[in-house]
This record gives structure tokens, C-alpha cells and sequence, in this order.
């Protein structure tokens, strides 16, 4: 076959079954693979309310057809399970070697389910699958257990997909790592593989991706390459990175969040210190994840001060806001640091930052003091404490236990009033991002099927809102709406809709978001829908145009959004945490306070647009039907789930 | 044997290790891709930022060809690359061994040696090496500060400068000529 591989991996860890099968094309052919794929997967093959540490529940790893190709960013693989956090679907789409890697050594995806008796790991040597033990790496961090493995199997040049030991002890944030410093955060896959006693997979593969067109495969890959250079904004992303880029337009924007949100706007000075700002003078180079044209890591040297010999694959804008302002540390030298920490116990950096501002907010007004803390000062700013707090929630002891489940839970635990303290959306913390002020990225971020930033994100907000003339004119040009001005709410449920749908498209195909028509420069240069199309057209050979594809996207996520409220989510689930209604102090926005009241009625109206019922955030059958899913009324009908079905009582 | 007058000129300061280059190799030599039949690598070490190309630079005396047991390879009068003569040549693997740049690999596929043959004077390498680290460029002729001119003249447009960088911030630091 062209761009998509013959057989995927179906393997059972409770009997140790290995089987390769054929994937149906009918059901390549309409899902594509990736993140559609997996979707199909999870909501078809498993039972409604699987509890994700259930050894029925998939554990799937999809790279895609045009994974490991020429077609720009591509380097990437969707990661498919239940979040670990939530009763949510949980995807993570992650860069890095592996996935490439499986492509090539000829599998479509892993579908994994079951549970080992004792820690295995899988090894994929082209043809050769089989299962090992991983006692001996049991409880080592992800670099160190990964070489071990490569040096017993003699296979120095395989990639790996690997958990350190917070995944190992369900910390129920924990990251899965792609290689060295890529990772799929944010939905505890890690701890979803941990509850397999899955360590890590390891992989070779040179058997390479057939190409139908070649010729014409290469000119669309030219095309949109030569594209996407054509703008200033590849140059500068390229230049300063997603964590300079972000980080820069956020303080043009003028909300800069800080210490569990309570400072919506964080000091020039402050900023300066903290960042990309902070981080230049330790930038060795630029690089790229693999695969990637657009190189928009650093790789860092620290030299000097108390965090002096660190050196690594530098990091996002997120983790700057999560483990820098977020925890009133002004050091980028620290954020640093505490990636680097998070790595080695296999943390998601965001949930980390998330429940480590969460806990500090708390210490400091007095809900918890150092006994419950295991003597930890959680000041503002102590970044001793910090650290030595991470190594305990990689480690579940102590205090780290408690905020191990998330920070939603923990604060459930804590109790005394600390929920009021918890930012949080369906247990995702939310503490970066410049919500509370521009529109379309709160109402994302709280609509997001699995509870991620990425999601339904775009730069229009803060990239063309920010300049005067081209707000309007895109506005008007592609959505129909006045304006993509940060403030403004009319349409903006448009935009999001949009950005969730095409998304879909560049987990699945796949592309990295960066290059995608979200982030690359919008509307304009980024990856559009009829990009993937000639690609997939020329790749695989079978003929698609972009409405098929859009329409794929909307279906997938609608399918998304089903999927959460079979698993029991409802509209008093998607809330915004009630202190971005207060007033901003500080900054150029000094006194702006976000209407509640018009952004629940944008939430109405984001819900009455892709067919759900407003009050009950439950699927209707007229809306089913437009997205395409008529197959799923009659199971909806039987869960209860139809907003306008007969409901059991 | 006539003087090269051209060259790939590979900057590892500026590469930042994607391996792109490596696809559009394959790509273009056997219409898949796959990286293990790529006749340039580029080894990239995520935590140090070390990067470095392996690609053929055709030796005055090549040693491939004097460990050749067959005598299956030979050097293209043209421009100096390495011809493998397919039927004399029993993928005996003697040649990536002799090579002390590591730049002759075994294709998987075939099992006979493979190494760059500059695609005839237009390499696909360098068509997409996005930043330039790689420049196929006359002997002895300067390298292209391609980078540094793209990166000034997109911090100097507007849209850039309302969105994301202000040029009083000193936020984007003006790069020497050379890095």
C-alpha cells in the first residue's frame, strides 16, 4: 500500500498476544489514520465508562500516513487513550523519533490493552515483535532506563517511547517521552501506560513509506514549504521559538498570568527576567524536533549560578508561564531547571506547574502549613521547595501524594476551602494563557475534548487581532464576523469551531499545530485543508478534497465531544475558574473585568452551533445527523445521552 | 582528474538538526521515505545541540574504492562522485567500513552501497535545508549569510513588529555577520 502501512500492531500485555493485522482500507480510507483513527477506535471498541487504569481500556499509539515523509512536520504521532485525569478522551499528539520510526518499520499504530503481570517492555525490530521483561529499569528515569535497554538489545541506533517512574506510580499527570526531551503531556498517558506495566517501547524501522506520486508528492511538500517561508513569521518563529514568539506576544497583549492566576499581569521587569528574555543568554543554537523545518527549540547551557552544568533541548512557552510566573519565580534559569526535573520523574510539565501554583497559593494564605507539607516552605518564589516538591510527586510520597491525582482532586483531599483556590476546568489546570481576556482562547480552552491548551487555539487572536485593518479584513474575509479584536465576542465561535476542526486534520495527517493553518501564520501561509488534500491525494493515491477533510474533522470532534458525555461530562463541567471574572489589576488592561454573562452565552452558542443542547451540553440527533454520525444515535438513545431522546429515569 | 568546482559546504553551527535533508535524499533517489536509504545522515544530539552531516567528499584517493574486494566502485570523471557498479558488487560492506567520514551507508532494501551523487548538480538536500546550513556553492567562493538576511528582513515587518516584537525591547538581538 501507499502512505499507509499494511498491518498495525494489536497486542494483548494480559496474555502477552502479539497479532499483526490488516487495517480495514474501507476504514482507512475514511479515517486516515492518527488522531480520526483512534478516535474510531476508543469510542467503537471500548465499553462506555471504562475506568482508564481498566485493562480494557486502549492504549493507542497512531502515527499517521504521512508520518516520517518529506510532508513538513510531519515527525509526529498521535497518542490516543483515556485522559487519566478526567473522565475525558484523551489524546497527545507528540514530536520526537518514534513515531517516524514505526511508520517506517511497517506498522500503521500499536493498539495496546490488557495488563502485563510484571513490568514488560516491546521491542520492534522491522518484523521482529516481541515482549521483554523491564523489571531491571523499573523505577529509573526515562533516559537512563532507555540506554540500559538499547545496550542489552544491542540496538544503538532504535528510538524509544518511554515513561520515567512518576508514570510507573500513576501520578495521574504523567508524560510519556518520545526520544530524549518530546513528550505527550497533559492527559497522564503516561500513567495510562504505568497501569499496563507497560516501561517503554522500542523500536527500528527501515523498511520506509511507499509514495503513490512521488513526483508530485515532492511538489506539494515544495509548495507549501516554499509557502510558509514566504512570510516573516516562519523566520521569527524560527528565530526566537514558540517560547520567545508566545511569550513576547502575550505581554503585547497585556495579560501575563502569575502565581495561580491571582496576578493577571506580571511586571515588565519580571517578565524580562523570566522566559525566553531570561533564557537568550543561554541559548546554544537552534533546533528542531525531528523531522520539523520550523525549529523552534533551544538548546540550552546554564553556566553560571545555582543551576550551573544544566544542559538540554530547551523548552516551551507553556512550561515558562506553568514553572515561572505561575509559581512567582522570576528566574528563567530555574523554569529551566524544573523541566529538566519534571523529565527526570516523568512529570507533564503544565499539571505540574498547575498543582505546585495551586499548593503554594494555599501555604501562603495559611489552608496548609508545613505539616502538611512535609516541612516544605511553599513561599512564593522558593525554589528550593519547588524542586524537592516535584521529586515527591514523581514519587508519590508524602505531600507529593496528595497532589498526584491532579489538582482538582487535590484540592478535594485538602478540603478547608481550597477548592475556591483550584484553576481549573474539568480537572485541567488552567493557569497560563491570557484567559479571561481573549475571547475565542477561553472559550477553546474550556471546549477542549481533552481538556488541552493546543486544541482549538490559533494565532488570530494575538497575531492579526493585535494589528488594526488586518483584524477586520480576515475577519470579514473567512468567518463573516466583525472583527478578531481580543475582546471582542461576536462569532468568536466560529473561529474556535474552526481551529478545533482543522486541528483535527493536522493530528491526523499529520502536522505539527505549528505549521498548521491554526498557528503558521493563520489563515494565510499555515497548512491548509486543501494542502492535505493534494498530499494525501499524491501520497497515498486515493482521491480527497479539502470539504471531505473539514467535514472528517468536524465529524471527529463532534464524535470527541460524544464520547465525553457518554463518560459522564455535562455543562457544569465546562466553567471557567470564577477569578478570570474578576477585575485585571495591573497592566494595560488595569480594571477590565470579563463578562461573565456574554461568555456563557458564547458557550450557548459555541454548542448550539456544532448541534449540542446548550443547557445540558448533551448531543441532539439533528446535530448528530449533520456531523455525519447517524450510526451513533441509537447507542446515545440507549445511554440516555440524546438532549432531545426519551431519558431513563 | 579535473578539479571540483563545486562543493557541499555544510555549517554545523547553523544546522539545527532536523534531518529534513535526509527525506528529500531518499525521496528523491528511491521515490520512498526513508531515511535508511538516504545518502546523507546528520547525527543530532538533542541536549548538547552537537550536529553533524555525514555526505560523500570525494577524496582525491578514494578509500572506498581501493577496500573494494571486486573492484565495483569506481569515481565519476565528472564531478568525482562514486559510481557502484550494481553486478560486479556483492554487498560485501567493505567500503562503509573504509570510509573515514562514516559517509558510505548498505541500502537496506538492495544491500549495495550508496553514497551521494549530488543529484547531478541540483541536490535536493540543499533545496531543503530550510535555513541554508547546507549550500552547494563554488570552491573556494564565501557562503551565503542567507539566514542572517531573511531573519532582518522579517523582524522589520510591520506586522511582526505590531504582534510580537518591539525593537526598543532589544528583543531580537541583531546577529553579527558571521555566527
Amino acid at each position: 500500500m501507499y502512505g499507509w502501512q499494511d498491518v498495525y500492531l494489536d497486542i494483548d500485555l494480559s496474555t502477552g498476544e502479539i497479532r499483526k493485522e490488516p487495517v480495514p482500507i474501507e476504514l482507512l480510507k475514511e479515517y486516515i489514520g492518527g488522531e480520526a483513527l483512534g478516535t474510531y477506535w476508543l469510542y467503537h471498541e471500548v465499553p462506555p465508562k471504562t475506568d482508564t487504569f481498566d485493562p480494557k481500556m486502549l492504549f493507542m499509539i497512531l502515527p499517521g500516513p504521512a508520518s516520517g515523509t518529506l510532508w513538513p512536520g510531519s515527525g509526529r504521532m498521535e497518542v490516543v487513550t483515556r485522559s487519566a485525569i478526567s473522565p475525558v478522551f484523551g489524546d497527545s499528539n507528540v514530536g520526537g523519533d518514534f513515531g517516524p520510526t514505526l511508520h517506517w518499520a511497517g506498522y500503521e499504530g500499536i493498539k495496546i490493552k490488557g495488563k502485563a503481570d510484571k513490568p514488560v517492555y516491546l521491542v520492534i525490530d522491522d518484523d521482529r515483535v516481541e515482549l521483554r521483561d523491564a523489571s531491571h529499569v523499573w523505577g529509573k528515569p526515562h533516559i537512563e532506563a532507555a540506554e540500559i535497554l538499547l545496550k542489552e538489545l544491542n540496538m544503538p541506533d532504535a528510538k524509544y517511547f518511554i515513561i520515567g517512574p512518576a508514570g510507573e506510580n500513576k501520578v495521574r499527570f504523567a508524560a510519556c517521552y518520545s526520544g530524549k526531551r518530546s513528550v505527550a503531556t497533559f492527559n497522564g498517558a503516561g500513567a495510562t501506560m504505568g497501569s499496563k506495566n507497560l516501561k517503554a517501547i522500542i523500536c527500528r524501522g527501515t523498511k520506509g513509506v511507499n509514495i503513490a506520486n512521488p513526483e508530485e508528492f515532492e511538489k506539494v511538500c515544495w509548495s507549501v514549504m516554499e509557502r510558509i517561508m514566504s512570510g516573516p513569521f516562519y523566520w521569527v518563529f524560527s528565530e526566537l521559538g514558540a517560547l520567545g514568539v508566545i511569550s513576547a506576544a502575550y505581554q503585547r497583549v497585556g495579560v501575563y498570568d502569575g502565581k495561580n492566576l491571582s496576578d493577571r499581569w506580571t511586571s515588565e521587569e519580571n517578565w524580562r527576567k523570566t522566559g525566553y528574555l531570561g533564557l537568550r543568554k543561554r541559548k546554544v543554537k537552534n533546533f528542531a524536533c525531528y523531522g520539523c523545518f520550523v525549529h523552534c527549540k533551544h538548546v540550552i547551557r546554564i553556566t553560571d549560578g545555582p543551576y550551573a552544568g544544566l544542559k538540554m533541548k530547551g523548552t516551551e512557552f507553556y512550561p515558562s508561564i506553568a514553572l515561572g510566573s505561575n509559581l512567582g519565580v522570576y528566574n528563567s534559569d530555574f523554569f529551566a531547571r524544573a523541566v529538566y526535573e519534571c523529565d527526570v520523574w516523568g512529570l507533564d510539565v503544565g499539571n505540574t506547574g498547575g498543582v505546585l501554583g495551586f499548593a503554594a497559593e494555599l501555604y501562603e494564605r495559611g489552608i496548609i502549613t508545613k505539616e502538611d507539607t512535609d516541612g516544605l516552605e511553599l513561599r512564593w518564589g522558593n525554589e528550593k521547595a519547588f524542586l524537592e516538591l516535584i521529586g515527591k510527586i514523581g514519587r508519590r510520597e508524602g505531600f507529593g501524594d496528595v497532589l498526584a491525582d491532579g489538582v482538582a482532586a487535590a484540592a478535594k483531599k485538602i478540603g478547608r476551602g481550597a477548592e475556591k483556590y483550584a484553576m481549573h476546568s474539568k480537572g485541567f489546570p488552567m493557569i497560563a494563557g491570557a484567559m479571561g481576556y481573549l475571547v475565542a482562547a477561553s472559550l477553546a480552552w474550556v471546549t477542549a475534548t481533552n481538556g488541552n491548551f493546543v486544541k482549538g487555539q490559533s494565532t488570530l487572536e494575538w497575531g492579526e487581532g493585535m494589528v488594526p485593518g488586518l483584524a477586520e479584513k480576515r475577519a470579514q474575509q473567512y468567518f463573516g464576523i466583525p472583527t478578531l479584536k481580543p475582546e471582542s465576542f461576536e462569532g468568536k465561535e466560529k473561529i474556535v469551531i474552526w481551529a478545533e476542526n482543522s486541528r483535527v486534520l493536522g493530528d491526523t495527517v499529520p502536522s505539527c499545530a505549528f505549521m498548521g493553518n491554526v498557528f503558521g501564520q493563520g489563515l494565510k501561509r499555515g497548512i491548509n485543508m486543501e494542502d492535505y488534500a493534494r498530499v494525501l491525494t499524491a501520497l497515498t493515491g486515493v482521491k480527497y478534497d479539502p470539504d471531505q477533510l473539514y467535514n472528517l474533522g468536524n465529524k471527529i470532534y463532534v464524535m470527541q465531544m460524544v464520547y465525553n458525555a457518554r463518560e459522564g461530562i455535562r455543562r457544569e463541567h465546562f466553567t471557567l475558574p470564577e477569578r478570570l471574572f474578576e477585575p485585571i489589576k495591573g497592566g494595560p488592561h488595569d480594571g477590565f473585568q470579563f463578562p461573565k454573562d456574554k461568555y456563557y452565552a458564547l458557550l450557548d452558542r459555541y454548542f448550539e452551533e456544532r448541534g449540542f443542547d446548550p443547557k445540558t451540553a448533551l448531543p441532539t440527533r439533528e446535530g448528530l445527523k449533520k456531523a455525519g454520525l447517524e450510526d451513533l444515535i441509537p447507542e446515545c438513545e440507549k445511554l440516555g445521552i440524546l438532549a432531545d431522546g426519551k431519558k431513563k429515569k | 582528474m579535473p578539479a571540483k568546482k563545486y562543493v557541499l559546504s555544510y555549517d554545523p553551527k547553523l544546522c539545527t538538526g532536523c534531518k529534513v535533508c535526509e527525506f528529500a535524499c531518499s525521496l528523491k533517489h528511491t521515490g520512498t521515505c526513508n531515511p535508511a536509504r538516504a545518502r546523507i545522515r546528520v547525527d543530532a544530539e538533542e541536549d548538547t545541540g552537537f550536529t553533524r552531516a555525514r555526505f560523500c567528499h570525494r577524496c582525491e584517493k578514494p578509500p572506498c574504492i581501493e577496500a573494494c574486494p571486486v573492484g565495483a566502485l569506481s569515481k565519476n570523471p565528472e564531478n568525482g562522485t562514486i559510481m557502484v557498479n550494481e553486478e560486479l558488487c556483492i554487498g560485501c560492506g567493505e567500503c562503509v567500513d573504509a570510509c573515514p567520514f562514516m559517509a558510505m551507508f548498505l541500502d537496506p532494501v538492495t544491500g549495495k552501497p550508496i553514497s551521494c551523487d549530488l543529484c547531478g548538480g541540483d541536490p535536493m538536500c540543499v533545496k531543503y535545508c530550510s535555513i541554508k546550513a547546507l549550500q552547494y556553492k563554488p570552491l573556494g567562493a564565501p557562503r551565503d549569510a542567507f539566514y542572517l538576511k531573511k531573519l532582518a528582513e522579517a523582524f522589520s515587518n510591520p506586522v511582526i513588529q505590531a504582534s510580537v516584537y518591539k525593537e526598543e525591547e532589544g528583543y531580537y538581538q541583531k546577529p553579527k555577520e558571521e555566527i
